[in-house]
């Protein structure tokens, strides 16, 4: 079991979330969008220059910003 | 009676509405393709309305076009609220049900997209799922009339039933959340869309690819710009002219035949005939171009185009959402600043609008189309492509700028759904081609019909209203007075001075109201032009029609999108910087033709 944040996960690799650490509006889009605890998250891949993200969750994909990702706390699942 | 059609961004909700309501609006497959309120009524239902709101993911708003929704449930109170959700994206698409459900308002769920459910051999037990959640359920497939008159009848139905009431008990998001799991480990079966997901991931192997997505997105962009200016638009804009020829000389032998009296005769051939000829001409470039926009749009590629360049434009404070209203831009400066709606920072929102007149519109391509066949015979298309990329490049160097003295905001962001792709459906294809010519026709006879009959007005008369040659004409007189002006920019006649005057009410104007002022048509133009203007000054002219103040439509949506100081801080820097730098050209390139 490894914590980390969510800009650090593999292409591929999947993580399940612990919390979010924004204290602004973003953070409750984030929830709203099923980013919540516990909720499993794939990791896609990075765009071309290597910022914004591609996660899978819930069914669908959603891009973000690393940081963004930076601040969502994971735990990697093997 | 009021229908609201809610759901979450790109679920299918302006496909139902045009089912229902017979109407056609445009269908995008990007999340935000519907910014404003739309209204139709329902054929056969008396006062029986339905309502096509933006997408919002949560009432728990976050973008203007969000707000628009929420302000119109809460203001208006629909009487009956058809929540529209995407089969294949069940989990995230209920949240927004779940605190629907809160408001106590009568809600029917319709289920769409269920066809697609089926071809990725998923399965959903739609009579459990409607007992979970205690609201009834449409199934809707392909978005048939049989379907959507059962919608309506259902919906009809629930208002005299319901009995729920208000619900202000507000469980959080994980609790929603939690509920939600468990009820589509209940109800459905398979992975729904995991067939349809993995073809996408297929395609964005290659269009998001780390090296050949950029490359890529620049060679669709390039393809699309050549064929619409040299290939295809070219081809059909050459068949139009010879049917407005045909036409003009009918009518023209017509009027002579009856003897009409010769001002009506004037007002008719050289006003309006060669005024809206010359634009008409025009009209398949531009809907060429519209064709390849909403390919883009529908197939789901503009959320990759938002995706790959969200790192470049938030270099400049923009966010890759900007990417989408820039091209739009290119189509056309109103929609394209309505989209900004789904720019969640204001900052990131204003400095995008001030961004899109700088992308060339559509309604521009006629002026490079005349000018730079004058100059650059033989690589006219290379040229007009250029000109694209000057306006884009002082855009973007202005915004660079406005970023560095405007302070950075905490909200600026980038999150975006990225739909599976789609293949764009004929039938709307089509719709938009339909739309886009209609709207482009109607502005054809309504304000370019009026500003051409008021050139040929001021150029048949003197002060004292009497017929007479155009050199003496009222317009001449006001135009030689406003040309000092334009003549450090190198335009020295009061034609294309007035020109410049009459593109402000709409670019279009500006071809129509010099055909008019030299009497030719489109296609002779560039000939009598080239006698008017030196190569520099015609240089110097195409810099200035690109950049200077954007059309009174365009002014009037910044008013009404942020404020009347905004508009006319735009309007004015527009002319500005439109000034400046083609005064700069000017001079540069007389320079060097006398060098040379």
């Amino acid at each position: 079991m490894k914590i980390t944040s969510l800009d650090k996960i593999k292409d591929g690799q999947f993580c399940q979330v612990i919390k979010i650490n924004i204290d602004s509006e973003i953070k409750n889009r984030l929830l709203d969008m099923g980013i919540v605890t516990n909720t499993k998250i794939k990791m896609i891949k990075k765009a071309p220059l290597g910022d914004p993200i591609q996660i899978y969750l819930r069914g669908y994909n959603l891009s973000i910003r690393k940081s963004i990702a930076e601040k969502i706390q994971v735990e990697v699942i093997l | 009676m009021i229908f609201a059609l809610v759901g979450n961004q790109n679920c299918g909700k302006t496909t139902i509405f045009n089912q229902i309501t017979n109407m056609n609006q445009h269908i995008g497959n990007f999340p935000g393709v519907t910014v404003d309120i739309k209204i139709g009524e329902v054929p056969n239902l008396i006062d029986c309305e339905v309502v096509d709101l933006p997408g919002l993911y949560s009432l728990n708003t976050y973008t203007k076009e969000e707000v628009v929704t929420k302000k119109y449930i809460e203001q208006n109170k629909p009487d009956v609220l058809i929540n529209v959700i995407d089969a294949t994206n069940l989990e995230r698409n209920l949240y927004l049900t779940l605190q629907l459900k809160q408001l106590g308002i009568p809600t029917v769920i319709a289920l769409n997209m269920l066809d697609e459910v089926e071809k990725n051999n998923g399965y959903i037990n739609i009579e459990k799922l409607e007992k979970k959640l205690d609201i009834p359920i449409v199934p809707i497939t392909t978005v048939t009339k049989k379907e959507v008159n059962n919608l309506i009848q259902i919906s009809c139905k629930i208002k005299e039933k319901y009995n729920h009431t208000k619900n202000t008990n507000k469980s959080d998001v994980t609790e929603k959340y939690k509920l939600i799991e468990e009820i589509c480990k209940d109800v459905c079966k398979n992975n729904i869309n995991e067939k349809s997901n993995n073809k996408t991931y297929k395609i964005d192997k290659l269009l998001t690819n780390k090296y050949l997505g950029i490359p890529i997105f620049i060679i669709i962009m390039y393809i699309i710009f050549y064929l619409t200016f040299n290939v295809i638009g070219d081809y059909l804009s050459n068949l139009i002219n010879v049917g407005i020829e045909v036409v003009s000389n009918f009518t023209d032998n017509l009027l002579i035949e009856h003897n009409v009296n010769e001002i009506i005769h004037s007002m008719i051939i050289d006003g309006i005939f060669i005024g809206i000829g010359s634009v008409v001409s025009f009209l398949p470039i531009i809907i060429t171009l519209y064709f390849f926009l909403s390919l883009l749009e529908d197939s789901g590629y503009m959320t990759r185009i938002a995706f790959i360049m969200d790192k470049p434009l938030s270099k400049i404070g923009l966010s890759g959402k900007s990417a989408v209203s820039i091209l739009l831009g290119f189509g056309c400066s109103v929609p394209a600043i309505l989209s900004t709606r789904t720019i969640q920072s204001e900052r990131e929102r204003k400095l995008t609008m001030k961004l899109i007149p700088f992308m060339s519109c559509s309604a521009k391509i006629p002026i490079y189309a005349v000018f730079v066949s004058i100059c650059f015979k033989k690589y006219a298309s290379l040229v007009m492509i250029l000109l694209y990329i000057i306006g884009a490049v002082i855009g973007i160097l202005i915004t660079a700028y406005l970023n560095r003295v405007t302070k950075k905001s905490k909200e600026d962001t980038f999150i975006l759904e990225l739909p599976n792709y789609r293949f764009p459906t004929f039938k709307n294809t089509c719709l938009l081609m339909w739309n886009k010519s209609k709207e482009f026709i109607e502005k054809a006879f309504s304000i370019i019909f009026f500003s051409s009959m008021i050139i040929w007005f001021l150029k048949s008369f003197d002060e004292n209203l009497y017929l007479t040659s155009i050199e003496k004409s009222l317009l001449a007189k006001i135009g030689k007075k406003i040309t000092p002006i334009f003549i450090p920019l190198g335009f020295t006649d009061w034609r294309i001075i007035t020109s410049i005057i009459t593109g402000i009410s709409a670019k279009e104007a500006v071809i129509s109201t010099l055909s008019i002022l030299t009497n030719t048509n489109a296609q002779l133009l560039p000939i009598y032009l080239s006698k008017m203007l030196s190569i520099s000054s015609c240089i110097s002219f195409l810099i200035f029609i690109l950049l200077y103040t954007p059309c009174i439509a365009t002014i009037s949506t910044i008013k009404k999108e942020f404020s009347l100081r905004t508009s006319i801080k735009v309007a004015i820097n527009q002319f500005l910087i439109a000034y400046t730098i083609s005064f700069i050209v000017y001079n540069l390139s007389n320079l060097l033709f006398n060098f040379f």
